[in-house]
C-alpha cells in the first residue's frame, strides 16, 4: 500500500505515509492563511523521512486523502457568500427564530440556563436575506397551495438587490417531495442561466438531508452554500497543487460520517469535523484488527477533550442532529463528545460549595496558560501540571514553549488563598478536579448508550492525553490505558483506513406494528422499492468516483420508535429486502434488545405501536486498510536509566515522591516501567501515577494499567487482548 | 399537650385527638406541611455526618455526579416520552433528602418542579410511611398531579421513589413532567371551560403506582382508562419508571462508591449552602419595597380586570413577597393559583434572571417569605378550578424579577444580566381529536415555549427563544408535528411587524402561527392565553410594554380548496389575512386570547401571535441604525420609526437622516415637558378613590389591601369570599332572549 493521510488540526497538520509496509509520519505548523503550505510541509518532512521525493511519491500513491478544516474555519471566521434563503410563504422566521433553542446550541448547560445572557449566534442569513414564497405541500407531498411561479420570480430579483450570492431553497415537507424546490431552482436558472458570467450556486434542502425537520434541513443547506467556495476554490488550488507536484488522482475528502469521497462528490458540511471523527474510526480500525475489543478514544489537547466511541461487532453510533458551531443540522455524523477540559482550562474558586472548579472556558493558546508567559493571568491545568512536577519546563512542546514555573505558582496560590489552601494543595485539587470531570463525561457517554466503562480499553491521545490518562481511568475505573501507535497523528492514521462511504436517508412513516389495528407490516414491495431507490443512489455516487458496480456495498439502516416518541432508535437490518413476517418480527426484535440495553429492560413499549421513520443506506466500497501489527513487545526489554529525578505530587499520595524521568529511550517495545514515572520523548508526555504500570509495546504503542490489575493478569506483555478478527 | 404516664388515663384533649383521628372522613392535604417551604432541620443522620465539619472538595465530586446523573435523566426522558411537553423538555428530574428536601436538579428543564415536587413526598413520609396499608419501600414509585398536594397544575404529574441503602431511606429521587392529556373536560387537561375542580381530570393526591419496580397492573388500567390518550398514560408511567430507576441506581453507586453518609452529608450540605448564599444576597440588598401590579384582562371565560398586586420588600435580611391586595378567587374559572404555585413563580423569577447561576433548588426561597390572602387568586382554595394558575403565577416571576431588579440594580455587582420583562403569557394552541392514524389524543403545541425575551440593559431582547419558566427548550419542528397530527400549519413561524417591547433596546419580537384542521373528522382547539386587551408584560426604565393581539379565525370556508383553486390569494401573514380577507364568503372572528375548546371543521384557519419582551429605556435613546436594522428586517413598521422612534427617513434613499432625526427627536423631548406636570398635580388629577363604574375590576384598589372589589360588589380581605360567575352562554342567550321579546312586543 501507498496512501497519503493528512489531518489539518488547530495547531499542527498532521501527515502519514504509508510506504509499502513503511508508516512515516510528518507534522508541521498549521498554516491558517494557506492550508495547502502546512500540508506541503509535513508531506515533504515524511518524505524525507522516507528518502523519497516528493513527486516520486505523489506519482506513485494510491491516494491522497485528507481530513480538512477549511468548511470549519470558514464557519467561525464567518467567512462565505451572502446567502439568500428562499422558503415556504408562512415560515420565513424558522431559521431566525431556530427553534426557540438555537441560542444554546454548542453552549454548556450552565451557560444554556442563563436566559438572562441568552444570544443567537450572529446569523449566517440576515433576515434581511430571507424571502417566503407562496407554495404548500402537506406531509404526504401532496400539494396544498401550487407554486406561484410569478412569486419565486419576484422574491429572486429582490433577493439579488439585495446582494444574495447564492441560493438556498427550502420547501416544507420536500423530503417527500422535491418537486417545488426543484422547480424553483429551474425558475432560477431560467432567469439567469449557468452561461451567465456570475450564475448563483442553487442548494436544494431536500438534496442536502433526506429527513424532516424544515429548520434542522435548512441550517443544513445554509451551511452547505454558506461554505461551498471556500471548500471549492480551497480544495482546488490544493487539488492543483498536488498535480503539479505529480499526483494524477483526484483527492479524496474525509467525512464526519466515517467515510470519504471524491470532491465532486463531498457536500461541504460532511468535511465539518472530519478530523477528530477520523481519529474514532483510527480507533475502530485498531480495535478491529488488534482485537482489543470495545474501545473508547479520548483526545485532550488545549481546549477540549474529545471522546468517541468504538462497540465491538460494529455497532456506530451517530448523531442524526449534531450541532455544527452554534446551529443545529440534519445529517449522520459519528457520534463525538468534546467536553470543555485541556490543559488550558481555567479553574476558578466557587465559593458557594467552598471548593475549585475547572473549565469549560479556556485559555487557549493565546494567552495560554500563566505558565507560557504570554499574558495569561488565570491558573489552568497545566499550570498545575507544570507546578505537581510533570512537565519539564525546557521540553514542552519539542521545547517550543518555555514554562515558568513561577507564574504556575503564583496563579496557584491566588487561587487557593479564599479556600485557605497552598499552591500545591490548589494544584492538587484542580488535576483531580479535571480527571474527575473528564471521567464523568466518559462514563456518560458509555451509560447513555448502555456500556459499562470496566469493559472498554481507553485510548488516549491528543497532547495532554497520555499525561492525564491515569487519573482519568481511575475515577472511571478503567484498568486498560492505551496511547495508540502513530498517537502523534493519530487522525491522519484513522483517514489511512477509510471507505468511499455514502449515506442516502429518506423520511417516511411506516408502521411496522399497528397498536390500534394489531396488524404488522406486510407491505414488502413499498419497504422494498424504497431501499433499492436509496441504493440506487449510492450507485450513482461511487459510479460517478469510477468505482466499479462489483465493488459497490449497502448496509441498511432503520430509525425505528414506539409509537409517539421523539427517540428514535437506529438499528442495522440483517436483510435489506423483507419478504415475511419473520424479517418484520427481526427487525422488532433488534430494536427491543437495543432499547432495552439503554434504557432498562421493560422500559420498551412495542404495545404502543412501532414505526420506521427514516431509511438509511450506507453505500460504501471497501479500501484495504492500514495494517497495524500486533501491539506486543517481542521480548521484555530493561528499562533504561532514568535522565534526571524530580519531586512530583501526586493526587493519590500525601507528600512529593522523588519521580524518574526518562526520554525517548523508555519508549523502546518491552521497556515497563512502575509509578511513578515519567517519560517525555519531546512532543507529549506520559504520566505514570502511582499504582500504575507502564509498557511499552510495538509501534510506539503504550500501554498502562493499574499494577493490581497487571499483576492479576499473569504478567502478559499487553493487557487484555482478544483474538484479531 | 398532654403528657402520658404509665398507668395514666388519657385526657379529654388526647381522647378527642384519638376520635377525631379514627374518624376521619378522608385524608386530605396538608395545609401545615405546604405552608413551610423553609428547609427542614438536619434529620439525625444528618447531623453526625455534618457536625463535625465536612470535606467540601469530596462532596463537591459527588455532587458533580448526583447533577450528572439528573441531566441524564433529563435527556433520557425528553428522548424517550410520549407526553408532547415533555419532548420539548417541560420537566425536571431531581433529587431529595430523605426528608424531602430539595437537594439538586438537572440543570434543564422546568424549575417550578423544584418549588413543586418535595411536598408530595413529605405528604408520603408524613401520613403514608407508617400506614400499614401503604408504607414506603424500595422500588416504590408513586405519582401525583393535584396542586393542593404540592403539584403545580393538574395536567403536571409529579413521580417520585424513595432510595435505600443497606435498608435505610438516604433520598428520593423525582420526575415532574407536563403530561397533558388527563381526561378533563377539555382536552389536554386544561382549557378555559373547566368551571369546578371536578372539570379537571383525574387529581391524584400521591398514590403507589409501583411496587418492587413494577407498575401495578390495576393501577395503570385505571390511569389509562382515566385519559383520552391511554397509550400516552401507558408509555409515559413506564418511561417515568425506568428513569426513576436509572437514577436511583447512580445514587446507590455513589453509596458504594463513597458510602452512603457521603451522599447524605452532600445532599443535605448542598441544600445549606444554596440557603446560606442566597441569604447572603439578600442581605446585599438595600432594604425597601417594590410595589408592582399586572391586570389580567380576561377570566378566560369574559373580559375583566384581574389584578394580581405584589409589594415586595427586603426587611430584616429576608425577601417578602407580599400578594396581598390581589382579587378574590373565581368560584368558577381555572385561573386561580394555590400558594404553592406563587412559590413557584416568585422562584422562578429568582432563579431565571436574577440569580440564574445558583443550583435549581428549593433551599434559595429560605430567606424569603410569601404572604397573601387566603381565598384570592393568588392563595386560592380547593373548592375552585386551578388548571390554569399559571395566569397568575406567570406574573409573579414577572413581579418577582422586577422588582428585584429596582431593588439591586445599584449594586455594584449583577448575578444575572439585567432584563426587561419576559414574555409571559402562555400563546398556544391546545388540540384534541382523532388524528389522521385513528388514534385518540388531546395535548398542546410547542409554541408554547416561543416566548419572546425582553430587552437587556446593554442589548436587544431575542425574539421568540424561550417560555419564562423555563431554559433551552424546544419549538419544534412543524414537519414532524404534521407528520402525527392531521392540522396544517399554514403559518409556522412568521415575526409579526411592530410586536415588539419599544425602548431603547428592544424587547424580542413573537412570531405569528396558524393551524387548521384538514384531517380529521373530529378535531377541535382551545387557547388559555391573556392579555390580548391588557398587556401583562411591562417594559423596564420607560421602555414599552408588549403589544396585544387576539386570536384570529376564518371559519365557514375550506381555505384549503380555495387555495388550491387560487394560491394567489394567500396572505402569509393574519394582519393581511385579516384585514384582506381574501376568502370570499368565510367569517373572520376575532377573539380574546382564552378560547374555550371548539370544533374545527375541515379548512377552517386559527391564528395567533405571541406577544413580545418588554423594552429598556426610552425610545427617544434608541440608535438610530438599531431603529433602521429592525425597520429593514420588518420588526417594525415605518409609521412606528417616525412616531415612536422619531426617526426622519430621507424620503428619496429610505436611509436615516441624522440631522433630522436629532431635531424631531429634540423636539419630542420638549413637547414631553410641555405635556408634563408635576407630581402632586398629577396624582391629584388622576388618582380615584373607587375604580370606575362599569368595568369589571377584581382585587384591592390602590394601597388599601384589605378592601376587595368583585365587579359591582365590594369585601372584606378576612371575609373574602369566591366569585361566582355566569355562565357566557347563558348571559348571551338572555340578552338575545330580552332582544327578542323588544321584536315581539314591537
Amino acid at each position: 500500500m501507498k496512501r497519503v493521510s493528512v489531518d489539518i488540526g488547530g495547531t499542527f497538520t498532521d501527515c502519514l505515509v504509508a510506504w509499502d509496509g513503511r508508516y512515516v509520519q510528518g507534522k508541521s505548523l498549521t498554516t491558517h492563511h494557506n492550508l495547502s503550505l502546512g500540508f506541503f510541509d509535513a508531506l515533504e518532512r515524511a518524505c524525507a523521512s522516507l528518502g523519497v521525493a516528493r513527486g516520486a511519491l505523489l506519482a506513485t500513491v494510491d491516494s491522497v486523502r485528507y481530513a480538512t478544516t477549511l468548511g470549519t474555519n470558514a464557519l467561525i471566521e464567518r467567512k462565505g457568500p451572502r446567502v439568500g434563503l428562499l422558503i415556504t410563504e408562512g415560515f420565513e422566521s424558522t431559521v431566525p427564530v431556530s427553534r426557540g433553542r438555537g441560542y444554546a446550541e454548542g453552549l454548556s448547560l450552565w451557560q444554556a440556563m442563563d436566559l438572562s445572557r441568552g444570544r443567537r449566534p450572529a446569523p449566517i442569513v440576515p433576515v434581511a436575506l430571507i424571502r417566503g414564497v407562496r407554495e404548500r405541500l402537506d406531509y404526504r407531498g401532496e400539494v396544498l397551495i401550487p407554486l406561484v411561479e410569478d412569486d419565486v420570480r419576484r422574491k429572486v430579483r429582490e433577493l439579488l438587490d439585495a446582494g444574495a450570492q447564492s441560493f438556498v431553497v427550502v420547501s416544507a415537507n420536500s423530503t417527500v417531495n422535491p418537486a417545488h424546490e426543484e422547480r424553483i431552482r429551474e425558475i432560477i436558472l431560467e432567469e439567469y442561466p449557468s452561461s451567465l458570467l456570475g450564475a448563483l450556486p442553487v442548494v436544494l434542502s431536500s438534496a442536502v438531508s433526506g429527513r424532516r425537520g424544515e429548520y434542522v434541513r435548512a441550517m443544513s443547506a445554509i451551511i452547505d452554500a454558506y461554505l461551498h467556495s471556500t471548500m471549492y476554490f480551497g480544495m482546488s488550488a490544493l487539488e492543483q497543487g498536488l498535480r503539479e507536484a505529480g499526483y494524477r488522482r483526484p483527492i479524496l475528502l474525509v467525512h464526519n460520517t466515517s467515510g470519504m469521497a471524491q470532491m465532486n462528490s463531498t457536500d461541504a458540511l460532511r468535511t465539518v469535523h472530519s478530523g477528530p471523527v477520523a481519529g474514532i474510526h483510527a480507533g475502530d480500525e485498531l480495535a478491529r484488527q488488534t482485537g482489543l475489543g470495545n474501545v473508547i478514544t479520548t483526545d485532550m489537547g488545549g481546549t477540549s477533550f474529545d471522546i468517541g466511541l468504538v462497540v465491538e461487532g460494529g455497532i456506530k453510533h451517530y448523531d442524526f442532529s449534531p450541532t455544527v458551531d452554534r446551529w443545529l443540522v440534519s445529517l449522520p455524523m459519528v457520534h463525538l463528545t468534546a467536553l470543555g477540559a485541556g490543559g488550558g482550562s481555567i479553574a476558578r474558586c466557587d465559593p458557594i460549595f467552598r471548593t475549585l472548579k475547572v473549565g469549560p472556558d479556556s485559555a487557549g493558546s493565546d494567552p495560554g496558560p500563566a505558565c507560557y508567559g504570554r499574558g495569561g493571568t488565570q491558573a489552568t491545568v497545566t499550570d498545575a501540571d507544570l507546578l505537581l512536577g510533570y512537565l519539564d519546563p525546557e521540553r514542552y512542546a519539542n521545547g517550543s514553549i518555555p514554562l515558568s514555573r513561577r507564574r504556575a505558582e503564583r496563579v496557584l496560590a491566588a487561587l487557593g488563598a479564599p479556600l485557605g489552601l497552598s499552591a500545591i494543595e490548589a494544584a492538587r485539587l484542580v488535576r483531580r478536579r479535571v480527571d474527575f470531570d473528564m471521567a464523568s463525561g466518559l462514563m456518560g457517554e458509555l451509560r447513555a448508550r448502555g456500556y459499562r466503562a470496566t469493559d472498554f480499553t481507553m485510548l488516549a491521545y491528543g497532547g495532554n492525553g497520555p499525561l492525564h490518562c491515569c487519573g482519568i481511568a481511575r475515577h472511571a475505573g478503567i484498568d486498560r490505558v492505551l496511547a495508540p501507535p502513530y498517537a502523534a497523528v493519530f487522525s491522519a492514521c484513522g483517514a489511512s483506513s477509510l471507505d468511499q462511504l455514502h449515506f442516502h436517508e429518506h423520511s417516511q412513516i411506516t408502521d411496522l406494528y399497528n397498536a390500534r389495528t394489531g396488524v404488522l407490516f406486510e407491505d414488502y414491495a413499498t419497504f422494498n422499492a424504497t431501499v433499492a431507490m436509496l441504493e440506487a443512489r449510492g450507485h450513482d455516487d461511487l459510479r460517478r468516483q469510477g468505482v466499479p458496480p462489483s465493488a459497490v456495498r449497502h448496509r441498511l439502516e432503520l430509525d425505528l420508535r414506539y409509537g409517539s416518541q421523539t427517540l428514535e432508535t437506529t438499528i442495522v437490518a440483517e436483510r435489506r429486502r423483507l419478504g415475511s413476517v419473520r424479517d418484520v418480527l427481526a427487525l422488532i426484535e433488534r430494536l427491543d434488545a437495543d432499547y432495552g440495553r439503554r434504557y432498562g429492560q421493560g422500559s420498551q413499549a412495542p404495545e404502543s405501536g412501532i414505526r420506521i421513520m427514516t431509511f438509511r443506506v450506507a453505500t460504501y466500497v471497501e479500501n484495504a486498510a492500514l495494517r497495524f501489527g500486533s501491539l506486543d513487545a517481542v521480548a521484555a526489554r530493561a528499562a533504561p536509566l532514568p535522565v534526571a529525578h524530580r519531586a512530583c505530587f501526586f493526587v493519590t499520595c500525601d507528600g512529593p515522591l522523588s519521580t524518574p524521568c526518562y526520554d525517548a529511550a523508555a519508549l523502546e517495545p518491552g521497556v515497563t516501567l512502575e509509578g511513578p514515572a515519567i517519560v517525555n520523548p519531546g512532543e507529549t508526555t506520559y504520566l505514570i501515577e502511582p499504582g500504575w504500570r507502564y509498557a511499552a509495546g510495538a509501534q510506539g504503542a503504550v500501554w498502562f494499567t493499574p499494577v493490581a490489575a497487571a499483576n492479576s493478569a499473569s504478567r502478559r506483555a499487553a493487557p487484555a487482548r482478544r483474538e484479531t478478527t | 399537650m398532654n403528657e402520658m404516664h404509665r398507668g395514666e388515663l388519657p385526657g379529654d384533649d388526647e381522647l378527642k385527638a384519638r376520635f377525631l383521628s379514627a374518624n376521619t372522613l378522608f385524608l386530605g392535604p396538608d395545609t401545615e406541611l405546604l405552608a413551610d417551604h423553609r428547609i427542614q432541620a438536619r434529620s439525625t443522620r444528618e447531623e453526625r455526618v455534618l457536625r463535625d465539619g465536612a470535606d467540601d472538595h469530596l462532596f463537591e465530586e459527588i455532587r458533580a455526579s448526583l447533577q450528572s446523573a439528573l441531566d441524564e435523566g433529563f435527556e433520557v426522558t425528553t428522548n424517550a416520552i410520549v407526553s408532547p411537553a415533555g419532548k420539548f423538555g417541560d420537566m425536571t428530574v431531581t433529587v431529595f433528602t430523605a426528608n424531602g428536601d430539595l437537594s439538586s436538579a438537572s440543570l434543564r428543564g422546568v424549575i417550578g418542579f423544584c418549588a413543586a415536587s418535595g411536598f408530595p413526598i413529605r405528604y408520603v413520609i408524613k401520613h403514608f410511611e407508617h400506614e400499614p396499608t401503604v408504607g414506603v419501600r424500595a422500588g416504590d414509585m408513586f405519582i401525583m398531579n393535584d396542586p393542593f398536594y404540592g403539584g403545580v397544575h393538574s395536567p403536571d404529574q409529579i413521580s417520585f421513589m424513595p432510595v435505600y441503602h443497606d435498608g435505610e431511606r438516604v433520598a428520593w429521587v423525582a420526575i415532574g413532567l407536563h403530561e397533558g392529556e388527563n381526561g378533563a373536560r377539555e382536552p389536554g387537561g386544561m382549557g378555559p371551560a373547566m368551571e369546578s375542580p371536578w372539570d379537571e381530570g383525574i387529581k391524584m393526591p400521591p398514590i403507589r403506582v409501583a411496587e418492587n419496580y413494577r407498575l401495578k397492573f390495576d393501577l395503570v388500567n385505571y390511569l389509562q382508562n382515566s385519559s383520552r390518550d391511554p397509550r400516552l398514560v401507558g408509555a409515559d408511567l413506564k418511561v417515568r419508571l425506568a428513569t426513576l430507576r436509572r437514577v436511583e441506581a447512580r445514587l446507590l453507586a455513589l453509596c458504594d462508591t463513597y458510602g452512603a453518609n457521603a451522599l447524605v452529608g452532600t445532599l443535605r450540605q448542598s441544600l445549606e449552602y444554596v440557603a446560606a448564599e442566597a441569604t447572603r444576597r439578600v442581605r446585599e440588598l438595600p432594604e425597601g419595597t417594590v410595589r408592582g401590579q399586572i391586570f389580567l384582562d380576561t377570566t378566560m371565560r369574559e373580559d375583566a380586570l384581574i389584578r394580581f398586586y405584589a409589594r415586595i420588600s427586603v426587611r430584616d435580611g429576608r425577601l417578602v413577597c407580599d400578594f396581598r391586595g390581589s382579587s378574590p378567587q373565581f368560584m368558577n374559572r381555572p385561573i386561580n393559583a394555590p400558594i404553592t404555585s406563587i412559590r413557584i413563580g416568585v422562584l422562578m423569577g429568582l432563579v431565571s434572571f436574577i440569580w440564574p447561576d445558583l443550583p435549581r433548588s428549593l433551599a434559595i426561597l429560605d430567606p424569603v417569605d410569601i404572604l397573601a390572602t387566603p381565598g384570592s387568586v393568588a392563595d386560592a382554595t380547593r373548592e375552585v378550578p386551578t388548571c390554569l394558575n399559571m395566569q397568575v403565577f406567570f406574573k409573579a416571576i414577572t413581579l418577582t424579577q422586577m422588582a428585584l431588579l429596582k431593588l439591586g440594580f445599584g449594586l455594584p455587582r449583577h448575578y444575572g444580566n439585567p432584563i426587561a420583562p419576559w414574555f409571559n403569557q402562555p400563546v398556544t394552541f391546545i388540540y384534541g381529536g382523532v388524528t389522521q392514524h385513528v388514534e385518540q389524543v388531546g395535548n398542546l403545541c410547542a409554541d408554547l415555549n416561543g416566548m419572546p425575551g425582553g430587552a437587556k440593559w446593554d442589548a436587544d431582547g431575542e425574539h421568540s427563544m424561550s417560555p419564562n419558566f423555563a431554559a433551552y427548550v424546544d419549538t419544534g419542528e412543524t414537519e414532524l408535528v404534521e407528520e402525527d397530527l392531521p392540522f396544517v400549519q399554514v403559518i409556522s413561524k412568521r415575526l409579526l411587524t411592530d410586536n415588539c417591547g419599544f425602548g431603547k433596546f428592544r424587547g424580542g419580537a413573537g412570531y405569528e402561527f396558524s393551524v387548521a384542521n384538514r384531517y380529521s373528522d373530529v378535531w377541535g382547539f382551545l387557547a388559555l392565553a391573556g392579555g390580548s386587551k391588557f398587556s401583562t408584560t411591562p417594559g423596564m426604565f420607560g421602555g414599552y410594554g408588549s403589544p396585544t393581539y387576539p386570536i384570529s379565525m376564518i371559519k365557514e370556508v375550506d381555505v384549503f380548496a380555495e387555495l388550491a383553486r387560487d394560491a394567489g390569494i394567500f396572505r402569509g401573514s393574519l394582519v393581511d389575512l385579516m384585514n384582506e380577507r381574501p376568502f370570499a364568503g368565510a367569517s373572520y372572528r376575532t377573539h380574546r386570547a382564552a378560547l374555550p375548546f371548539e370544533m374545527a371543521r375541515k379548512g377552517e384557519l386559527y391564528l395567533q401571535s405571541q406577544g413580545a419582551g418588554g423594552g429598556w429605556g426610552d425610545v427617544l435613546d434608541r440608535d438610530p441604525a438599531l431603529v433602521a436594522k429592525d425597520l429593514e428586517e420588518g420588526i417594525i413598521s415605518t409609521a412606528t420609526a417616525q412616531d415612536i422612534y422619531r426617526i426622519v427617513l430621507d424620503p428619496r434613499t429610505g436611509a436615516v437622516d441624522p440631522q433630522s432625526t436629532e431635531a424631531a427627536r429634540t423636539a419630542e423631548r420638549a413637547a414631553r415637558l410641555a405635556r408634563s406636570l408635576p407630581y402632586a398635580e398629577f396624582a391629584a388629577a388622576w388618582n380615584r378613590d373607587t375604580p370606575p363604574a362599569g368595568v369589571p375590576y377584581y382585587g384591592a384598589w390602590g394601597e388599601d389591601v384589605d378592601t376587595l372589589y368583585a365587579g359591582d360588589t365590594t369585601m372584606r380581605a378576612d371575609a373574602i369570599q369566591p366569585i361566582f360567575m355566569p355562565d357566557p352562554r347563558e348571559v348571551r342567550i338572555a340578552a338575545l332572549e330580552a332582544r327578542l321579546r323588544t321584536y315581539e312586543s314591537c
